[in-house]
């Protein structure tokens, strides 16, 4: 598993072993270490020994709201042309996997079904600052049943989520 | 070969919900982002902030991300807006050099030492890797350390090292994987005795 | 598996239904929920309750008051950043000491439960409704009662209420995959005896006049004399409310509420010029909430609800304009 992980940091791994590797890379600790690890010595090798922030920008993303925009499969990139030549003779068929084939591991299972969905395009303006949501959760609180002990405790839900996004 | 490369499939996934494909792509860019901005900012520890907060920034921003461009590209161009925001704020002009506005990434990232760094401590343990990892190198069978230095250094594709070392991908595979093991094999107590010690 | 069940709370003692085929609501597990309501409004408790959803928990000591002047509460948290929340019926107070903003809030109206339908058996067309175990939370002997979504138009619930009172204890929320997307139990609880009036006294009001305050300014609306119209909602939603209000720094935004008799979403209008920058449109999630945003004509559209992705973004679609002469 590890030289898949290799090989995949190199995008020289095929699709189906990079699945394997990114499900493999959620339950095994010590093979997310290994990802840290190998990316580590990459780093040193260019003379790149800055601090490790990974773990603090984690534990941040924690608090923001998830992200649910999956986009239609796109025109693959290809990183090298004439590789497809010289790869032709040594390479068993090319597995173009489709996007909806790809596992949703912990995935809510409307995202497989987001796919043929038009999702509303962002807007073209400048980078986008997520505003407010806490304000309408708040707002939104009063009615939410499925916590409600009485009319407040739903609140405590709200300012939760709005300080953790602050 | 996938027709997609990792970042891609990354993203692909953290667009989906999937948080944790975002968090490795942190752990990949993490110092070379780290790098790029330190070349603008001298506290390192202030690199680390802005750098945590471009991060954040690339991932409120990851719906509106087409994969028109590389990622790192694209977090490139977040993470230079990051800093120009960070200095302004500071009361300093961004620097109109060339670094700014040049598309070309790459100018900036090889061969350029970090800035001091403040802590004994940091750096320390930044000299103790890397020499660490130096040692490991020189221990290492040529052919070894040939294929994991086109790699890292030269950033050639597997096919091109196949090409130069005159042989199969699957050894340029193999080679560069056991490298990274020999390496690592050495790395792994050093952080393992620092993670007591954690600053 | 719902035959067992069904044949378990048969023979728990509700004979009301002999031989009913499984589709068929447990009458007494309903008479449960409407029990569970009417508790929750009247009695007066004191206690701590730990809150989950995803990774974060949370600790908070609650005290409520029922008594011949109304309804009193207070909600303080114990862990994470330093809050009160204070009720006087209609009025809800929210200290933020750290920031020192009070946010004050006159609702419409002092129901607990307004999205419940006044016949809780509407909701029976929705969920399947049925006992499950009893169980000993904080000291009470307390009976489960199960919603399971019929659709995937809504979240599973399961609530455990004092068998004796029918005061809510534990609840918890239930995505399409059966994961638990949030949940909240009492860990401590006293219903009903000797509690202290100064139990519901806020810590901070009065002291020093530097606060900002935030207030809601909620004034009911017909929306629908604005143009705003909602068609066809998912199986089960209906319009429950509606309201103007200040949300955040923005004024005078539109707020429906929809429900189904037990999930809640709220659909937020806000003129698009009152906002500086938007954020990401479309979908995002936080924890058992889910959020969809998108604009139409001039406006930002919001819908927020502890329902499946799938129905915020149906409902947002639902929602037209026509901008009256």
């Amino acid at each position: 598993m590890k030289q898949k992980l290799s090989a995949m940091m190199d995008d020289a791994a095929e699709d189906h072993e990079c699945e394997s590797c990114v499900k493999h890379l959620k339950e095994d600790p010590e093979l997310l270490a290994t990802w840290e690890l190998y990316h580590l010595i990459g780093d040193a090798l260019r003379g790149n020994t800055a601090p490790d922030i990974a773990e603090r920008v984690q534990k941040r993303l924690a608090a923001e709201p998830t992200i649910l925009a999956p986009r239609a499969r796109e025109r693959p990139r290809r990183r090298m042309t004439w590789y497809a030549l010289s790869m032709a003779a040594s390479v068993a068929a090319v597995a173009l996997v489709g996007w909806m084939a790809l596992p949703l591991f912990d995935l809510p299972r409307e995202a497989a079904s987001q796919v043929a969905v038009q999702v509303p395009e962002p807007p073209s303006a400048a980078v986008p600052v997520p505003q407010g949501v806490g304000d309408y959760l708040l707002a939104h609180q009063r009615f939410s049943p499925s916590v409600a002990i009485g009319g407040i405790a739903p609140y405590i839900r709200t300012v939760a989520e709005e300080n953790g996004a602050r | 070969m996938a027709d997609r490369d990792v970042d891609q499939q990354l993203v692909a996934r953290a667009q989906a919900g999937d948080k944790q494909a975002f968090d490795l792509l942190v752990s990949k860019y993490q110092r070379k982002l780290g790098r790029l901005l330190s070349r603008f900012i001298r506290d390192p520890a202030k690199v680390e902030d802005v750098a945590q907060e471009a991060f954040v920034k690339a991932y409120r921003a990851l719906p509106s991300f087409r994969g028109d461009s590389a990622f790192y590209t694209w977090l490139y161009r977040i993470g230079i807006n990051t800093a120009k925001n960070y200095l302004v704020a500071m009361g300093r002009r961004a620097p109109t050099t060339t670094g700014f506005d040049s598309d070309e990434a790459e100018v900036f990232e090889d061969g350029d030492q970090l800035r001091d760094i403040n802590t004994p401590e940091s750096v320390l343990a930044s000299k103790e890797i890397a020499a660490t990892v130096q040692k490991a190198m020189e221990d290492l069978p040529d052919d070894l350390r040939t294929a994991i230095e086109l790699r890292e250094i030269e950033g050639l594709s597997y096919e091109e090292i196949a090409s130069i070392m005159n042989c199969p991908i699957g050894t340029v595979r193999s080679r560069i994987y056991r490298a990274r093991e020999a390496i690592a094999a050495k790395l792994r107590p050093l952080l393992d005795t620092r993670k007591d010690r954690r600053w | 598996m719902r035959a067992v069940a069904l044949a378990a709370a048969l023979a728990a003692g509700s004979a009301a239904f002999p031989g009913a085929a499984a589709a068929e609501p447990s009458a007494d597990a309903i008479a449960w929920l409407q029990r569970i309501y009417r508790s929750t409004e009247r009695l007066s408790y004191t206690g701590r309750f730990v809150y989950q959803h995803g990774e974060q928990v949370e600790t908070s000591r609650i005290t409520r008051i029922v008594d011949a002047s109304g309804v009193h509460e207070r909600l303080e948290a114990l862990d994470g950043t330093p809050r009160e929340i204070i009720r006087v019926n209609d009025e809800v107070k929210c200290y933020l000491p750290q920031t020192m903003t009070l946010k004050v809030e006159r609702q419409l109206d002092t129901t607990p439960f307004p999205a419940m339908r006044a016949d809780a058996r509407e909701l029976a067309e929705h969920y399947n409704i049925r006992k499950g175990e009893t169980e000993r939370i904080a000291g009470y002997d307390c009976q489960a009662i199960i919603l399971e979504p019929k659709d995937k138009l809504r979240y599973g619930h399961k609530l455990w209420a004092d068998l004796a009172t029918g005061m809510l204890v534990k609840a918890k929320t239930f995505n399409e995959k059966n994961e638990v997307v949030e949940q909240f139990a009492f860990t401590q609880l006293q219903i009903g005896g000797r509690i202290e009036r100064d139990q519901v006294k806020s810590r901070f009001a009065g002291k020093g006049r530097d606060w900002r305050v935030e207030r809601a300014g909620i004034v009911a609306a017909n929306l629908a004399s604005d143009g705003w119209l909602l068609g066809a909602l998912p199986a089960g939603y209906r319009k429950v409310t509606e309201m103007k209000r200040n949300v955040g720094a923005s004024a005078d935004v539109g707020h429906i509420v929809l429900s189904d008799g037990l999930a809640a979403v709220s659909v937020f209008i806000e003129p698009l010029a009152a906002r500086p920058s938007l954020g990401p449109l479309g979908l995002s999630r936080q924890g058992a909430v889910n959020v969809f945003t998108r604009t139409l004509d001039r406006y930002l559209v919001t819908v927020v609800g502890e329902v499946p992705a799938e129905s915020v973004k149906r409902i947002a679609h639902t929602l037209e304009y026509r901008r009256p002469h």
